[in-house]
């Protein structure tokens, strides 16, 4: 691992974090389209149980007659959204990795 | 007036705001921070995508005004007035974009 990865801790965790999350997110709205909707998989329903909360808590600002592919593809705008407004704010704060000014 | 009426005209500012809002220059400039890294780098696509991205986010952000109103007045469905209230809260967003294309005209 990189050795300068615990110094900014702060950024690089959030930003994996949201990395993550957005591919995620991302293949469940793919295989969404490619999968059949009944389809029985042990892998498939853990991959459900894992961006259901994301799901929800983007259904939960987004009108009801809104399917939930679409919302799923919100879910993504809005996870990229808030990456993009982190890099600014951590930027803006001189925290960011390579962008820091010698102590 | 009804529901198909109310979702035409709506996402029909959405495109509006996504083309004539000054918040795209804004976006565009904080292209680093957004723009796919799958994608090589042109500023002209990056000012494409800048202005779907202000179109999509009028969409969401508006919609959170209907969902609001769906989960306040215990809506189980988004009917016509609900539809109404998200078209309302996008063209509150649209202000600027509406206000610079009066000036042009």
């Amino acid at each position: 691992m990189d050795p300068g990865f615990w110094d900014y801790w702060y950024f690089h965790i959030p930003d994996y974090a949201l990395a993550a999350l957005i591919h995620l997110m991302l293949a469940r709205a793919v295989l969404g389209i490619v999968l059949p909707a009944a389809w029985d998989s042990a892998v498939w329903r853990a991959f459900l149980r894992m961006t259901d909360p994301v799901v929800a808590a983007v259904g939960a600002v987004t009108p009801r007659s809104v399917p939930t592919l679409l919302i799923v593809v919100f879910a993504v705008a809005w996870l990229v959204a808030a990456r993009a407004g982190f890099l600014v704010a951590m930027s803006a704060l001189d925290w960011v990795p390579g962008t820091a000014s010698a102590a | 007036m009804d529901r198909d009426l109310a979702i035409f005209l709506l996402i029909g500012i959405c495109l509006v705001n996504g083309i004539f809002s000054p918040f795209v220059f804004v976006i565009w400039a904080f292209a680093p921070a957004w723009y796919p890294d799958l994608l090589p780098f042109s500023p002209d696509l990056a000012f494409y995508l800048a202005t779907l991205a202000s179109a999509m986010l009028t969409l969401m952000l508006s919609g959170v005004a209907a969902a609001l109103f769906e989960r306040i007045t215990g809506r189980t469905e988004t009917d016509e007035t609900s539809v109404w209230v998200w078209f309302a809260a996008a063209a509150v967003l649209s202000l600027p974009a509406l206000e610079g294309l009066a000036g042009i005209a």
